[in-house]
C-alpha cells in the first residue's frame, strides 16, 4: 500500500524535493483540459462525445418535425441541399417545405442551442460568483429586469433605435437590475454572496409585479399578448437576422469566461482562501457578474425568460464531469444547447396545435431528470449527505 | 518552498469599525524559522495572520515578505510566496481532492497557460506527502475534519510559498497527526507562523513564540522567555507548572 | 411630395368607389404598419373567425388560401358553403410554418394575439413575403363601434380592389342597425352585465370593445361600461351591487382539434351554469330570472356579423319591440 511505503524517510525526502523544485525551463506540456479528478480524461472524452452526438440528433430532430409535416426524407434532403450550399441534392421538394426549414426551423434550431448554451454557461458562472449551487441567471433580477425593459418599452410605444429597440431594452434592463442588485447588496465595502442573492430574489419579486402592473392598467390590447412571451419564453420569434448578435455574445461571453476557469474554480474555495491563493475576489466577482448579466440580458432580448436551464444544467453537468471548469463550461455550454433543444421541440410537438412555454418544459422535464441524478449520486457515496 | 522567506511584521493594527482587533503589532520571522502565535480566544491571532496572506489591509504598519511590502505587490505575487491554511473550506461543489489541491498551482499560472507535468508532479508530491492517495479522488465534502485539514495543508503546499501561514492547523486532528503535521511543517523547512492553542506543542515544535493579548504582543522569544508561571497567570488566568519534559527536554506546562 | 401624399389619401378615403381603375397601387396604414398593395392578394390566410366571415362577407373567397382559429366554434350559416371550400389550417392562428405552406401572401388577423412574438409578428412574416393586416379593434385606443367597422371594412375592401362590395356591405349592416334603433325608441336601457367567463372572479367585458358598443345599441347598458379598457376581472359583488337585468354571456372556442357539434349548447351553457350554481348572485334579477343570452366570439367580435349580434340582443332586451 502505498501509505506505508512513503512512511519510509528517503521516498519523504525525495517527495519533499520535488516539492521545492523550480518548473523546468522549457515545459512541454500537455495541454490538458483540467486535472484528472473523479473523472479520469477518457471518460471526461467520452462524456463530450456523447452530449456532441445528442446535440446533433435533437438537432436533427427540429429541423424535421414541425407544425407542418414534411417527409423525413425530403427534410434530410434540403439540409444537405443548404449546407453544402446549392451544391448537391437537385431540388425536387415544394418550395414551400425549404423556406419553412431554412427560413424557420435552422434559424429556431440554432436559437434554442445558443440560448441554452448561453443559459447553461452563465448559470454555472454565476453559482461560482455566489458560491450557492441554487442560484441561477434569473437569481440576481437580470432576466426580471430584461422583462421589464422590453414591456416598457412595448407600453409607451418606444421606437427610439428602430428595430432592434426592444432587444436593447431588454439588455439594457438587466443591466440596470443588476447595478441595482449590487447597490443593495454591498455592506461595509463587502459584498457577500448571501446578500447578492437575496437583493436579486428582492429584485426579481418587485419587478414581476411592476410588469404585471404595467400590463393591467394598459388599454392597448395588443400588450398582453406580446408580454406573454417574454415572461414565460419561446423561440417562435426566431429569424436569421436576429442571430448574430446571440451567437457572437455567446462566443466572446464562452471565451472569456474560459480564459478565467481556473480562477472561477478558487471561488469555489471560500473568499479568504480564494485570497489567500491569490485572486483579487472583489474585482473578479464584479467583472464576471457583468459579463454573465450581458450575456443573460441579450438572451432575455432575444427569447423571453426560461428558467430552470441555467439553475440545474450545470448540476447535471458537474454530476457527469466534475467541477472544473476548465471542463465543465465547455460541457454546460453543449448540454444546455441540446437540452433547449430537445425542451423546444418537445414544447412544439407535443399537444400539437397548442404550443407550450419552452419554460414550463425545461422544469417539466429537467427536474424529476435531476432528482433521479443526485439520489445516484449519494447512493454511488454510500454518503447520505 | 524553493527557498524559505523572512517575514517582516512592523507596526501593524486592524481595527473592525470602532473595535481594534490587533495593536501595533511588530514581528520578524527569520528565513526557515517556525513561530507559534499564542493567545486566548479574542487575543487578535486570526486578525494578525489574515493581514500577511493579504486579506486584510492593517491601518498602519506593514507586512514585508522578503523586503517587499505586500500590498506594494499584486495578490498574484503575494499568493506565489505566501501560503495558508486556514480553518475551513465551504462545500457545496462536488469538487474532488486532487481538484482542490490542484488549486494551489494557480498563483504561478498565466491565464491561459494549461496544466504542465511539472504542476501535475507537485500535486502528486504533495498529495503522497499527505497521504491522501486513496482519498485522491473522492468529493472533499465527504471527508472528515482532519482529513480536510490534510487536503488543506496539501494544497498550500503546492503553491511552493516561502512563508506558510496556519490558523490553528491542529484544531480538527487527533494527536497522532497533531504531530505528524508540526513534524512535517519543520521538515519542510519553508517559514512558518503558525496560531496555536496547545502551549506544550508550540514550545516543543516552534523555534520562537509570541504570546498575544487584547491585539498586543505580550512577549516574544523563546518558549522559555515567553512561557513563564507568572505571564501564564496573566495572560490565560490560571495557575501552571512550568516543567521539563522528561524525554525530549523542551518546555511542558502542567495546570496546577 | 408629402403634400401630394396627403391630398391622394384624403381623396382615396373620401371618394373610394371612384377608383375603380387606377385602384392600385393602394397604401394601407394598419396599426402602426404602412403597407402598400400592388394587386389583390390571391393567397391570402385568416387568423381568426371574424377575419375569416369579414372576408367572406366581401365575397373574397376565391383570394383565400386557408382560414384558421374558428377554435370549434360555427361559421356563420350564410358563409357556410364558401367556408367549407377553403382550407382550413388550424382551429388556433396558424402557424409561421403552416402559413408558409399555405403560400400566403396576405395574413389577416382579426383578433391582437394573432400576431406576437410568440407566434409570429408582423415584421417577421413581412420578411417571408407576406402582407399583413390587424383588425382595427386589436390596436384601438378607446371605444369602438360602428362606424369604425366600416372603417375596417372598407380598408379590407380597398385591399382587394372591391371597394364597392365593400360599400355594399357597409349599407346592408348599417340599414340593420338602424332598423333596430327604429324599433327601440322610447325603450329604456336595460343594464348588462357581459360575461366572459371565470368561477372565483367573473372576467368582465368592459368598454372598448365592439360587443359594448353593440350592448349599447341593443337598447342596454353595459354595467362596466365606463371603464376604459377591453378586458378586465371585477367581482361578484360589483354584480350585487348594479343589480344588471340580463347577463351576456360570451364565449370562445376551445383549443382542441375536434368540432363541437352544439357550440352555444356545450361551451356556452357551460358558462351560464357557472352563473346559475353562484350562491352570491342568485338574487341578481339577471340570475333570478333566468336572464342570459349568449354570443359566441364569431359574432361577438367585430365583423360582418355584428349585426346578427344587434338583432339577437336587441330581441333579448325588448321582445315587446320586436312581437308583431
Amino acid at each position: 500500500m502505498r501509505d506505508a511505503r512513503s512512511d519510509s524517510a528517503a521516498e519523504r525526502t525525495a517527495l519533499l524535493a520535488t516539492l521545492r523544485s523550480p518548473p523546468p525551463a522549457r515545459q512541454t506540456g500537455l495541454p490538458q483540459t483540467g486535472g484528472s479528478g473523479a473523472v479520469g480524461r477518457g471518460r471526461f472524452l467520452a462524456v463530450t462525445a456523447s452530449i456532441v452526438a445528442l446535440l446533433l440528433a435533437c438537432a436533427l430532430a427540429g429541423l424535421m418535425i414541425g407544425s407542418v409535416s414534411i417527409p423525413a426524407g425530403d427534410a434530410l434532403a434540403i439540409v444537405v441541399h443548404w449546407l453544402s450550399g446549392g451544391a448537391l441534392m437537385t431540388p425536387d421538394w415544394r418550395a414551400a417545405h425549404e423556406i419553412i426549414i431554412v427560413q424557420t426551423r435552422i434559424p429556431r434550431v440554432i436559437l434554442a442551442a445558443v440560448v441554452g448554451a448561453s443559459l447553461g454557461v452563465s448559470g454555472m458562472v454565476i453559482q461560482a460568483i455566489v458560491r450557492n449551487p441554487l442560484a441561477g441567471p434569473s437569481i440576481l433580477g437580470v432576466s426580471s429586469g430584461a422583462a421589464t425593459g422590453a414591456v416598457v418599452v412595448m407600453r409607451f410605444g418606444l421606437v427610439v433605435l428602430g428595430a432592434f429597440t426592444l432587444h436593447i431594452a431588454a439588455f439594457l434592463g438587466g443591466l440596470a437590475a443588476l447595478t441595482l442588485v449590487f447597490w443593495i447588496a454591498r455592506t461595509g465595502g463587502q459584498m457577500t454572496p448571501t446578500r447578492l442573492v437575496l437583493a436579486g430574489i428582492a429584485m426579481s419579486a418587485v419587478l414581476s409585479a411592476l410588469t404585471s402592473l404595467l400590463v393591467l392598467t394598459s388599454p392597448d390590447p395588443q400588450l398582453a399578448a406580446r408580454v406573454l412571451f417574454w415572461t414565460l419564453g419561446g423561440f417562435g420569434a426566431a429569424q436569421w437576422k436576429l442571430l448574430p448578435i446571440p451567437v457572437i455574445a455567446l462566443a466572446i461571453g464562452l471565451a472569456m469566461m474560459l480564459a478565467q476557469a481556473r480562477r472561477l474554480n478558487l471561488l469555489m474555495a471560500g473568499d479568504e482562501s480564494a485570497v489567500a491563493l491569490g485572486l483579487d475576489v472583489e474585482r473578479f466577482r464584479r467583472t464576471m457578474f457583468v459579463l454573465t448579466a450581458a450575456l443573460t440580458g441579450i438572451t432575455v432580448a432575444v427569447s423571453g425568460v426560461i428558467g430552470f436551464v441555467g439553475l440545474i444544467m450545470p448540476h447535471i453537468v458537474r454530476l457527469m464531469v466534475g467541477a472544473d471548469h476548465r471542463r465543465a463550461l465547455p460541457a454546460v455550454a453543449l448540454a444546455g444547447a441540446t437540452f433547449t433543444i430537445a425542451a423546444d421541440l418537445v414544447a412544439r410537438s407535443i399537444i400539437s396545435p397548442l404550443e407550450l412555454p419552452v419554460g414550463i418544459v425545461t422544469a417539466l422535464v429537467g427536474g424529476p431528470f435531476f432528482i433521479w441524478l443526485l439520489r445516484r449520486d449519494a447512493r454511488a457515496l454510500g454518503v447520505a449527505k | 518552498m524553493i527557498a524559505p522567506g523572512r517575514l517582516d511584521i512592523e507596526g501593524v493594527s486592524v481595527s473592525a469599525g470602532e473595535a481594534p482587533l490587533v495593536r501595533d503589532v511588530s514581528l520578524v520571522v527569520a528565513p526557515g524559522e517556525m513561530l507559534g502565535v499564542l493567545g486566548p480566544n479574542g487575543a487578535g491571532k486570526s486578525s494578525l495572520l489574515r493581514t500577511i496572506y493579504r486579506m486584510s489591509r492593517p491601518a498602519t504598519g506593514r507586512v514585508l515578505v522578503n523586503g517587499e511590502d505586500i500590498w506594494r505587490r499584486s495578490a498574484t505575487w503575494v499568493a506565489q510566496h505566501v501560503g495558508a491554511v486556514l480553518q475551513d473550506m465551504p462545500a457545496d461543489f462536488p469538487l474532488t481532492v486532487r481538484d482542490v489541491v490542484a488549486m494551489g498551482r494557480s498563483a504561478h499560472k498565466a491565464l491561459l497557460e494549461p496544466d504542465t507535468p511539472h504542476d501535475a508532479a507537485l500535486i502528486a508530491a504533495a498529495i503522497t506527502l499527505q497521504r491522501l492517495d486513496a482519498l485522491e479522488h473522492r468529493p472533499f465534502r465527504t471527508l472528515s475534519g482532519g482529513e480536510r485539514q490534510r487536503v488543506l495543508l496539501a494544497r498550500a503546499l503546492v503553491q511552493q510559498p516561502q512563508v506558510l501561514v496556519l490558523d490553528e492547523p491542529t484544531n480538527h486532528l487527533d494527536i497522532r497527526y497533531q504531530l505528524s503535521l508540526l513534524r512535517f511543517l519543520r521538515e519542510t523547512g519553508v517559514t512558518v507562523i503558525a496560531a496555536l492553542h496547545d502551549l506544550n506543542l508550540a514550545a516543543m515544535f516552534c523555534d520562537r513564540l509570541c504570546l498575544m493579548e487584547g491585539g498586543r504582543v505580550v512577549a516574544q522569544g523563546t518558549p522559555e522567555q515567553v512561557l513563564t508561571e507568572d505571564r501564564i497567570a496573566e495572560v490565560y488566568g490560571i495557575e501552571a507548572l512550568i516543567q521539563r519534559h522528561p524525554r525530549s527536554g523542551t518546555l511542558w506546562v502542567l495546570p496546577a | 411630395m408629402k403634400l401630394t401624399l396627403l391630398v391622394s389619401a384624403a381623396v382615396t378615403a373620401l371618394a373610394p368607389a371612384a377608383f375603380a381603375e387606377g385602384h392600385y397601387p393602394y397604401t394601407d396604414e394598419n396599426c402602426g404598419v404602412t403597407t402598400v398593395y400592388e394587386a389583390a392578394p390571391d393567397h391570402a390566410v385568416t387568423l381568426s373567425n371574424n377575419a375569416t366571415e369579414m372576408m367572406l362577407a366581401l365575397g373574397l373567397q376565391d383570394h383565400m388560401a386557408g382560414t384558421s382559429y374558428m377554435a370549434n366554434l360555427r361559421i356563420s350559416p350564410q358563409y357556410e358553403a364558401a367556408y367549407n371550400a377553403i382550407p382550413i389550417l388550424s382551429p388556433l392562428v396558424a402557424t409561421t410554418e403552416q402559413l408558409i405552406e399555405a403560400e400566403a401572401d396576405f395574413v389577416y388577423a382579426g383578433y391582437p394575439d394573432g400576431f406576437s412574438e410568440s407566434r409570429h409578428t408582423r415584421d417577421q412574416l413581412h420578411d417571408l413575403g407576406m402582407k399583413t393586416r390587424l383588425n382595427t379593434e386589436g390596436c384601438n385606443l378607446g371605444k369602438y363601434g360602428f362606424d369604425e367597422l366600416y372603417a375596417e371594412i372598407r380598408s379590407v375592401a380597398g385591399i382587394f380592389g372591391v371597394p364597392e362590395r365593400g360599400e355594399v356591405l357597409i349599407r346592408d349592416i348599417a340599414d340593420r342597425v338602424a332598423a333596430v334603433e327604429e324599433r327601440l325608441i322610447g325603450a329604456d336601457p336595460i343594464p348588462v352585465f357581459i360575461y366572459n367567463g371565470g368561477e372565483d372572479t367573473p372576467r368582465a367585458v368592459l368598454g372598448n370593445t365592439m360587443l359594448s358598443h353593440v350592448v349599447d345599441r341593443a337598447g342596454g347598458t353595459n354595467i362596466l361600461g365606463a371603464v376604459d379598457n377591453r378586458y378586465g376581472s371585477t367581482s361578484w359583488e360589483q354584480l350585487v351591487d348594479q343589480a344588471p337585468e340580463f347577463i351576456v354571456v360570451f364565449y370562445s372556442g376551445t383549443a382542441s382539434g375536434q368540432v363541437v357539434e352544439d357550440p352555444d349548447a356545450e361551451l356556452g351553457q357551460a358558462r351560464v351554469d357557472v352563473l346559475k350554481a353562484n350562491p352570491i348572485i342568485a338574487q341578481v334579477p339577471a340570475v333570478a330570472n333566468g336572464n342570459h343570452v349568449l354570443i359566441p366570439s364569431v359574432i361577438g367580435q367585430p365583423g360582418p356579423s355584428s349585426a346578427d349580434a344587434l338583432e339577437k340582443l336587441a330581441r333579448a332586451f325588448h321582445p315587446e319591440a320586436f312581437a308583431e
